[in-house]
């Protein structure tokens, strides 16, 4: 039998690589001498985002193809995002405010509510940084096609992570009635000027979310590596900033790390705010403003600078929205 | 208040579509039934090309990979060019590449749609491969996954190939028609007859007459 080290997959590949040479050398020795120079645009950063106030229709559009991705893929359809945030407040309540490590919320106040509140700003920048992470993959095939505005498409890929985090919010606001009516306690300070530090806090936590997203993004749509490497950081991250347990109860040198973690007053502000528990200094607010303002810059300098070249760089091919690592 | 249904129409080449508020040189997502009549989004595409013809523009349509038959992506531009060519507004060499497939001139601001592969180049990898191929006979192997599996035999550069194909199988696309083929290729194997002679009867492949698509 005749053997050859020619697979159909080589020679489809050699025969696409063959043609497209073919055709740009032809249409650059057409041209002739004095051709036009095409230069790389790479927009500043005021540019960028110029632009991508100019396409903000296209928000709601990755906005709900994103949230429609997630949705059409399973058969419960939108139910699993209510699970979700369900099954895994009830876990975390057992484990750590239950039997396992029996951390206990400040002035006795439920664990669930305590929790609720800390997963609200966790789940922002960790279910956000995991499903924009993939925003290039799934919206590949228009991306390569059409010229959107880099930086809208892993904000607003974070779709369902904002949904996800929608929803804890309603379970805090029932449990917060219940346990009103059950204790005559009421676990909510309904003033604008705590209202306001809760959700600043946790639109910081999206923001550095966002932020790590558009170094990571379009790193995916080429590698999908760096899934594996936030798979290993993120964890460690996790147990580094005060969400399931009070910052108070840290000492030494873990107590330095979480207040060294930018994310750390985010979501001691949103417990401030909520709940009228936890601390944070100024100082620690001022920090966190700066890193995660640093970070979101940087990483519109990164989309900017190279999102154009490695989504073009990366293989043509299906739309992909597997959610392996979903559960993360 | 209610809101008028606006209507369409379905005889102009152009669908009776309002396509320069599109024009503006930024991306579209369109819906069928709210921005362009009840038709198949492949005539919506038509539409926008014949539209853009007589504004003296170009389009790039595309259609969307989740929802094809309710959604088109539409990006209109000032002109197309090939890699090399200058800016045909005003003649400008130097151009910024914004994009694979689009570049503005600095000078004029026009938006340009970049040629330098042509429609082949800019199409994922398999539907070129198809593209590359004629005289295609097509029969259906069945559906695996997420894909209609098809094999048959084609011509490329004048030499008889196997050809194995993966088309798209998604629940709302029905079945593979010659009209989408292109649009639904996810991925093509090519194998030369000349490497199967030792072991397969190749001519018996080309004898067999059920086709299921012949493009």
């Amino acid at each position: 039998m005749a053997m050859t080290s020619t697979t159909p997959e080589t020679f489809t590949a050699d025969l696409d690589s063959e043609i497209a040479a073919k055709v740009v050398a032809t249409a650059v020795a057409e041209a002739g001498p004095g051709a036009a120079e095409l230069i790389d645009h790479k927009p500043s950063l005021w540019e960028a985002l110029k632009e991508s106030w100019r396409s903000r229709h296209l928000f709601g559009v990755i906005f709900s193809a994103a949230l429609a991705a997630y949705i059409r893929k399973y058969r419960l359809g939108p139910t699993w995002i209510i699970l979700q945030s369900v099954m895994s407040l009830i876990g975390y309540t057992l484990i750590f405010g239950g039997g396992v490590f029996n951390v206990r919320a400040p002035n006795g106040m439920p664990y669930f509510l305590f929790m609720c509140v800390g997963m609200m700003g966790w789940n922002l920048f960790n279910a956000t940084l995991t499903v924009s992470a993939r925003s290039f993959l799934r919206l590949r095939s228009v991306v390569r096609e059409v010229h959107i505005p880099l930086i809208l498409v892993p904000i607003a890929g974070s779709a369902q992570a904002i949904i996800r985090v929608g929803v804890v919010f309603v379970i805090y606001l029932i449990s917060v009635v219940y346990y009103w009516i059950a204790s005559g306690t009421l676990y909510f300070q309904l003033t604008p000027k705590y209202l306001f530090m809760s959700f600043f806090g946790l639109f910081l936590c999206i923001a550095m979310a966002w932020g790590i997203s558009l170094w990571t993004a379009p790193m995916t749509a080429h590698t999908r590596d760096v899934r594996m490497i936030l798979r290993f950081v993120v964890p460690f991250w996790f147990f580094i900033t005060p969400v399931v347990y009070p910052i108070e109860q840290l000492h030494g040198k873990i107590k330095l790390a979480a207040e060294l973690n930018p994310l750390s007053a985010p979501v001691e502000m949103a417990k401030v705010g909520f709940l009228g528990v936890g601390s944070v200094s100024p100082g620690l607010m001022i920090y966190s403003v700066v890193a995660i303002c640093g970070v979101f810059a940087s990483g519109i300098w990164f989309i900017n600078r190279f999102g154009q070249r490695i989504v073009g760089l990366a293989p043509a091919g299906e739309d992909d929205d597997d959610d392996e690592d979903d559960m993360m | 208040m209610r809101l008028r249904r606006r209507k369409f129409d379905l005889e102009a080449d152009d669908l009776g579509v309002d396509w320069e508020r599109w024009a503006d040189g930024r991306a579209f997502r369109l819906k069928r039934k709210r921005d362009f009549a009840d038709v198949e989004p492949g005539k919506a595409r038509n539409a926008a090309e014949a539209a853009a013809a007589r504004m003296g523009k170009v389009v790039l349509t595309t259609r969307d990979k989740q929802l094809p038959r309710k959604f088109v992506w539409i990006q209109f531009a000032d002109a197309k060019i090939k890699a090399g060519e200058p800016c045909p507004k005003c003649g400008s060499t130097r151009l910024l590449r914004v994009h694979r497939l689009y570049a503005r001139c600095p000078e004029c601001g026009a938006f340009l749609l970049l040629a330098a592969g042509g429609n082949q180049e800019k199409a994922p990898r398999a539907e070129r491969t198809l593209r590359e191929l004629s005289h295609i006979h097509l029969a259906s192997r069945g559906q695996e996954g997420d894909a209609h599996v098809y094999r048959g035999h084609a011509l490329l550069q004048d030499s008889p190939v196997f050809v194995l194909a993966h088309f798209s199988a998604k629940e709302e696309e029905g079945p593979v028609t010659v009209e989408d083929a292109f649009e639904r290729v996810t991925n093509v194997q090519v194998v030369p007859y000349e490497q199967l002679d030792d072991f397969a009867d190749t001519s018996a492949l080309e004898r067999a007459g059920d086709w299921d698509l012949e493009l």
